[in-house]
């Protein structure tokens, strides 16, 4: 089944110079659209924010500004969606906190995110092997998502020390 | 003693490890060993854990098998056809009905000379519906034309899945390969087991590929008609060359277990016989029991009785001569059959133990038949003791008093047999009559008034309380509400699964108005066959003496993959449009077998047979949008319906009660919590349901004579929510917020989006 053609040209409205009442006029539009709309717009600053790097943190702060100039207000729309925003720029933030923390120069090799909570028992979640701006993203995406006593770290792995053991073909336990 | 201890210090020339594992889980290893290109399967107990711990590997990337959830024991049979005529390595593992299911196959298969391998997981042939093990399903094996080889334990399970595919590759031999173990006995117990330490050794052993040079279906060069219709004069030749191939199956394996006791230490001749060098009595059984025998011989040789025991390693083709051997010296012998051949004198076995001492010439052993541990009655050291002496009384009188009989029936517990302890429900307080339900003879489209569910609370309940339903279970809550939109009597048939096997366990039954039960492939065939009996003997008068006030409404309830394996048989009632209701509770799964994927498991899901890990993301296909397909059949009226939205649910049973009354089939699904399966809090079943509701997930919505209408529309009262509200909510669903899932959540997003839109085009537009 072919793809259905999406009506809203969302770089253009997001990221473009708009139109004297253009910004009126496509806000309406996307009002009249409802969720559909609202989770498209979402999606596509969801996107951005994993995707930008050096030097764009104010174009996406820009996007988001339009976002939010563009949509109804998305807790109208709905109950999940109070807060969007906010949550979106406290992950452009954090990102981009991680970007102008480390250098260019240092991004190279292997680095992992670790989340924990050492008040409970759940077990450390560790996410090995990522590049420096797949670790910035992720970095950015769970802070919002921090609760109490919860940390997380970005921590990139300076030496490795690797043993195998007789696998991979293990019985199931 | 029973327990051989060589076996377990390990011998052989292959490097080895010892394992601590059940038989089911030893199937998976093995195949996983092998690498199979395929396995077509459906879930069925005891069997069922063998694909989940395929599945389970697979999401760890430890083979490449493609495991493939057929529609059911069938679909699962043809999946396996079609990929060994393709030339792949094929496997499947099933039990009981589902191996009855898949029966006609099985001469497909061997008659066409394509080789697999099936773990028949041994099970009580039903019904009345009894899970456990016993050999009612591997006595109809006998005639389909496949080797069987028998596995007493998990350690032989192995053995003999490494074993088969040899034998059923073989030049030979090219023929399928049945390996059966006892279902719950050596499927679920766990046991020391040694294994090939290294699969590449496994692969030296029966080769990395199949053997080439068998023509395919995807040889191009090559175009093969696969399945001719054939008739005589060579259908009987075809039939031959099968008998030949299976004699040849008897050689072969010989040789393949003397190169497999070479490599392991562990030999499997085609008989194992205990103590029989000198044997005078002797007892003969099957797989699990023959072990426990063992230490019953023991015990007769401590007081001086020269007692054996013999049991098959392999039974097709039959050790003819071998047995005949081994009973040559031996005065008496009890064949203990774990499944009957009703009328014939004796099992299978029986029988075939006759047979092959009156080929040999040998008049004089005496066979006495008992068929014993039936739908998984346990068989202990005293059991034996009793087959024993019944040949030792028949070696003492020189003939078997009684030469065929049951061992350990019972004529029961007088005070058990079911009685009526609920007095039948009173159609006048199942007719409340503050339900109406009118035609609007413009539309042709009923208008109903339904009080509040609070007012309806005096309405007896169909189900009594006390049933075995889990914690939390959203079934009966969702059940009864539905029913409380019925009016007057019903009679229901339910399918297989969760609601059917918590609420009827003999001599007790939680259902306080008729009930009927078929398996799940059949449930709509046969209410379809109640519902036309009713109205052809109230034409013949013949219930006038009834004084029935009403009709009955005549409900099916499926669910927990119900209306996969049983979606053929619901489509023609549908298409035959029989006046009865069928309602599905969907709880995403087969969950009465453990919680395996069925077709309406949404995309991402995780459950015993879509798991979650590194290569695997759970399911990977989306859910069945089974509405749609029912409505596709143009039956009077379809819904769907949630218990967090109770007066909606009430008004469509009220007119699921007058569609199916006066003018055809009836289909409803209705969404319900399983919180054992879905890793949910019981407090929030509600909670969840209303959120798949709010995510579009599962819209509510009537299509009556063919209009759709939208009946809740989240949008419209700003109360949509992202579908990742609703999976955060269900430890099966939680992986998929996680950004490694991001694919997989998009893609689910936008599969509800696009069914929600579509909806919405058909509620806005009646031709649609």
């Amino acid at each position: 089944m072919a793809a259905e053609k999406e009506p809203f040209d969302w770089p253009r409205l997001l990221e473009q110079p708009l139109e004297a009442g253009e910004l009126e006029e496509w806000s309406g539009r996307v009002a009249g659209a409802g969720y559909a709309a609202v989770r498209r717009m979402i999606a596509y600053a969801e996107k951005r924010i994993e995707a930008f790097a050096d030097g764009e943190k104010e174009s996406v702060e820009r996007m988001l500004d339009r976002c939010r100039r563009l949509g109804p207000l998305p807790g109208g729309v709905s109950p999940a969606w109070e807060t969007v925003w906010d949550r979106l720029h406290r992950m452009l933030e954090a990102k981009d906190a991680v970007l102008k923390s480390v250098p260019p120069e240092e991004r190279d090799g292997e680095w992992q995110i670790v989340m924990d909570n050492p008040y409970t028992t759940a077990e450390v979640v560790c996410y090995p092997g990522l590049t420096f701006l797949r670790a910035a993203y992720l970095y950015g995406y769970f802070v919002p998502e921090l609760k109490q006593n919860e940390y997380i770290r970005v921590q990139k792995v300076r030496t490795v020390i690797m043993h195998f053991g007789p696998g991979p073909h293990r019985a199931p336990s | 003693m029973a327990i051989d201890y060589k076996k377990e210090v390990g011998g052989g020339t292959v490097e080895q490890r010892m394992v601590f594992e059940s038989g089911n889980e030893m199937a998976a290893y093995a195949a996983h060993q092998i690498n199979y290109h395929i396995m077509g399967y459906f879930p069925i107990s005891p069997s069922t854990e063998v694909a989940q711990f395929l599945d389970l590997m697979k999401a760890n990337g430890q083979h490449d098998i493609v495991l493939i959830p057929a529609d059911g024991e069938h679909g699962s049979a043809g999946v396996c056809y079609g990929a060994a005529a393709a030339g792949a390595r094929v496997f499947n593992a099933t039990s009981a009905n589902g191996y009855l299911y898949m029966l006609e196959q099985m001469p497909v298969f061997s008659g066409t000379r394509l080789p697999m391998v099936l773990n028949l997981v041994c099970r009580s042939v039903s019904g009345p519906l009894n899970i456990h093990g016993d050999h009612s399903d591997l006595y109809f094996a006998l005639n389909t034309g496949w080797p069987i080889l028998l596995a007493r334990d998990p350690q032989a399970v192995y053995d003999m899945n490494i074993m088969a595919i040899k034998l059923a590759e073989d030049p030979e031999v090219r023929l399928p390969v049945i390996v059966a173990f006892d279902g719950y006995f050596t499927s679920h117990q766990k046991r020391r087991v040694q294994t090939f330490a290294h699969r590449e050794d496994v692969w030296k052993f029966i080769g990395k590929e199949p053997p080439r040079g068998f023509t395919d279906v995807l040889d191009r060069n090559n175009p093969v008609t696969v399945g001719p219709y054939m008739n005589e004069p060579d259908y009987i030749n075809n039939c031959y060359q099968q008998s030949v191939a299976m004699y040849n199956a008897g050689r072969v394996y010989d040789r393949i277990r003397r190169e497999y006791a070479e490599l392991t230490g562990r030999d499997y001749p085609v008989l194992d016989l205990y103590r029989m060098e000198d044997a005078e009595v002797a007892v003969f059984l099957l797989n699990s029991a023959a072990e426990i025998v063992k230490d019953v011989v023991d015990q007769f040789r401590a007081q001086g009785i020269k007692a054996g025991a013999i049991s098959p390693n392999m039974i097709r083709p039959f050790p003819q001569k071998e047995v005949a051997e081994a009973l040559r010296n031996v005065k008496a012998v009890t064949v203990g059959d774990r499944a009957d051949s009703y009328g014939g004198h004796g099992g299978n076995m029986t029988n075939e133990v006759k047979a092959a001492l009156q080929t040999y010439g040998n008049a004089d052993t005496i066979v006495i038949s008992r068929v014993y541990g039936l739908g998984g009655k346990d068989f202990y050291a005293e059991d034996g003791h009793a087959l024993f002496r019944f040949a030792i009384e028949a070696a003492e009188k020189g003939y078997a008093e009684k030469p065929f009989d049951y061992h350990g029936h019972h004529p029961g517990d007088p005070a058990l047999a079911p009685r009526r302890v609920l007095e039948p429900l009173k159609y006048e307080d199942l007719k409340t009559g503050l339900i109406t339900v009118t035609k609007d003879e413009e539309t042709g489209r009923l208008n109903v008034k339904a009080p509040p569910v609070r007012s309806l609370t005096k309405k007896p309940k169909r189900l009594a309380p006390g049933h075995g339903a889990c914690p939390g279970c959203g079934i009966f809550s969702g059940l009864e509400l539905f029913f409380k939109g019925i009016e007057g009597d019903i009679v229901a048939l339910y399918h297989t699964g969760c609601a059917m096997v918590v609420t009827t366990g003999y001599p007790y039954s939680s259902h306080r108005q008729t009930y009927i039960h078929n398996l799940f492939q059949n449930g709509a065939a046969t209410l379809s066959g109640v519902v036309e009996a009713f109205w052809e003997r109230k034409r013949r008068g013949e219930l006038d003496h009834l004084n029935l006030p009403d009709d009955f409404t005549f409900v099916m309830i499926t669910g927990d993959g119900g209306m996969d394996i049983g979606m053929g048989p619901a489509i023609g009632a549908a298409l035959r449009n029989h006046r009865m209701i069928i309602l599905e509770y969907d709880n995403e799964g087969y969950m009465n077998t453990g919680a395996q994927l069925s077709y309406s498991t949404p995309l991402g899901h995780r459950t015993s047979t879509s798991n979650v890990g590194k290569f695997q993301a759970g399911k990977t296909f989306h859910h069945k949008d089974t509405p749609q397909i029912m409505a596709a059949t143009n039956i009077p009226y379809v819904f769907t319906g949630a218990e967090a939205f109770p007066q909606d649910l009430l008004k469509k049973a009220a007119k699921a009660q007058y569609y199916a009354q006066n003018e055809g089939l009836v289909y409803g699904k209705i969404l319900i919590t399983c919180p054992l399966n879905w890793l949910s809090e019981e407090k929030d079943g509600q909670k969840i349901i209303e959120q798949a509701v709010n995510c579009c997930f599962f819209p509510l919505y009537e299509v009556e004579k063919g209009k759709t209408t939208i009946t809740y529309n989240p949008e419209e009262k700003n109360k949509r929510v992202p579908v990742s509200e609703w999976l955060t909510m269900m430890g099966k669903t939680r992986h998929l917020t996680r950004p490694e899932y991001a694919e997989a959540l998009r893609s689910f997003e936008e599969e509800v989006e696009r069914r929600w839109m579509r909806l919405k085009a058909k509620h806005e537009h009646p031709y649609l």
